[in-house]
């Protein structure tokens, strides 16, 4: 598992959540209280993308349904969701966002209905 | 047309917190009533009554996702029979509440028995409203998983679904019925879908929206008759339509479930008075989720929500008050419908509004609708915009007074007007 570059720290504001690719995969990359943390860009519930959703003090607000992923596990704190989502080790250096897929992640891709806020 | 101001109900005093708690209602309600109970400390016995044999579970997929086939029963499943032993709450499931005694904090049960606790939690839902004179065999209700169950195997592509009432419910499984390739015909008496909650504009926009998916959409009729032949489903309109079909589904909205709680006030509206705590016009009693009626704050009137997010939030707020952590609920009320492949959603309570103000294009079916009252946000409907329907839901709890053209602006940010 390697720490790949995803962005400049200052792409990333406090309070904002932001999309970024490395290689295939799709992060949704977002700052709370200064600290930054990476998840799957896709909401467990109907595969939404958790980049359009909002950042809140409870963690990252799905826009579509309105679930709410903890930042630290990505479990779902508020419903529809009932699954976790998959978040990935991330650090910040020289203002630099890297972020480290574990190799085997598979990501859902469009699943269900037509992905929201593309 | 001005709304009647309310008051809020005179209360008790918070309780001590209480050796027990019995919930009346198995759903989302009380599944996340029992939930927030334990992650905030309370450590007595829970114990819920439902009249469904099914263990809690979600309602919003079941006519859309659900019915379609595409999310499997153990998706929708609320409280595991492991999560409920490992956090000792007892679900005594097909057991149906009969009466609530408020004043022993007691429930009666269909078998004649009654158990005691030290609060009661009145999350007893509601069940659809029955249209007069539509009755028999091709005639179908959406509430429960067993109704979709059986509903499902019933959407066929070469099936004929007449749909009576385009409000939410029955939207959504006109879409449903028609991503599976079915005929749908969908009578509505008012003049446009949902025109007496979002207005004529918006009601037209549904109206394309029903019309251009290839549903038959027939708004300002009635139904004026209704039989069955031995292969068919025959409704007669106002108009004058006769329509022929399979099925013939109901979506006329809901009745609350206040019959059990005979003892608690009740809101003009029908449902359980509370105030933004659930707490209800007894002692020790709260009530919570569909069953409810509750001041508002900030639309200065009683709300009736009947929806998943008002549950899980009034579920939420019973449990911390009946913990000893009171939080108020008071948030702008919330929800989504997803129908013809676009998410809806709507937030807050727009009568009275003087103003709309359109962020995006209508035409597109992308689009936010602000409703103004006096300059004052008082809701938005929009489609496949959840961000700004967000944000939105926070301008109107802050009573926020934005200006129109930020509002409709697609270059600005709205989470700006939130500072």
């Amino acid at each position: 598992m390697e720490f790949q570059y995803v962005a400049r720290s200052g792409q990333v504001p406090d309070g904002v959540v932001r999309r970024f690719f490395i290689g295939e995969a799709e992060v949704a990359v977002a700052r709370w209280d200064g600290e930054v943390h990476a998840m799957s860009n896709y909401c467990t519930h109907l595969d939404c993308l958790l980049s359009s959703g909002k950042v809140t003090e409870d963690g990252l607000l799905c826009s579509c349904h309105g679930s709410v992923f903890d930042f630290a596990d990505g479990e779902p704190i508020t419903p529809p969701a009932t699954r976790p989502i998959d978040v990935y080790p991330v650090k910040e250096e020289d203002g630099q966002i890297f972020v480290a897929i574990p190799p085997g992640v598979e990501q859902p891709g469009p699943r269900r209905r037509r992905r929201v806020g593309q | 047309m001005p709304e009647p101001a309310s008051q809020p109900p005179s209360q008790p005093a918070f309780q001590p917190v209480p050796e027990s708690v019995a919930v009346a209602g198995a759903g989302q309600t009380a599944a996340v009533a029992a939930r927030t109970l334990r992650r905030r400390g309370f450590q007595g016995p829970i114990t819920l009554f439902g009249e469904e044999t099914e263990a809690p579970y979600q309602r919003p997929p079941l006519s859309k996702e659900y019915l379609t086939g595409e999310q499997e029963r153990d998706e929708l499943c609320l409280l595991t029979p492991a999560w409920c032993a490992k956090n000792g709450v007892e679900l005594r499931l097909g057991t149906r509440v009969t009466a609530i005694r408020a004043a022993d904090r007691a429930v009666e049960l269909a078998d004649g028995s009654t158990v005691t606790a030290g609060a009661v939690l009145v999350a007893t839902g509601g069940r659809p409203r029955r249209l007069p004179g539509v009755e028999g065999d091709r005639v179908r209700y959406l509430r429960t998983l067993a109704d979709a169950d059986r509903l499902r195997a019933e959407l066929r592509p070469d099936a004929r679904v007449i749909v009576i009432g385009a409000g939410f419910i029955g939207s959504e499984i006109a879409s449903t019925a028609r991503g599976l390739g079915a005929e749908v015909t969908v009578v509505e008496q008012a003049g446009q879908p949902l025109g007496a909650v979002l207005g004529e504009l918006m009601g037209d926009t549904l109206a394309a929206l029903h019309r251009g998916a290839g549903v038959d959409l027939r708004t300002g009729e009635k139904v004026e008759s209704y039989r069955e032949t031995g292969s068919a489903a025959v409704v007669t309109t106002s108009g004058g339509a006769t329509i022929e079909g399979d099925l013939v589904v109901v979506g006329a909205g809901m009745v609350p479930n206040t019959e059990p709680a005979a003892g608690l006030e009740l809101a003009p509206d029908g449902g359980i008075a509370v105030d933004e705590f659930c707490r209800t016009s007894q002692e020790g009693v709260y009530a919570a989720g569909d069953v409810t009626s509750f001041h508002h704050p900030v639309f200065g009137r009683r709300i009736r929500a009947e929806h998943f997010d008002n549950a899980n939030a009034q579920g939420m707020a019973a449990a911390k008050a009946i913990a000893g952590k009171p939080a108020a609920h008071a948030a702008s009320p919330w929800f989504w419908s997803d129908q013809f492949d676009r998410n809806l959603q709507y937030t807050g309570y727009a009568g009275g509004a003087d103003r709309l103000v359109v962020r995006g294009r209508i035409e597109d079916f992308d689009f936010t609708a602000f409703y103004l009252a006096g300059g004052v946000l008082r809701a938005a409907f929009g489609m496949d915009r959840g961000g700004d329907v967000a944000a939105a839901r926070e301008l109107v709890a802050a009573r926020a007074a934005p200006d129109p053209d930020v509002l409709r602006d697609e270059d600005a940010d709205l989470t700006d007007l939130l500072t």
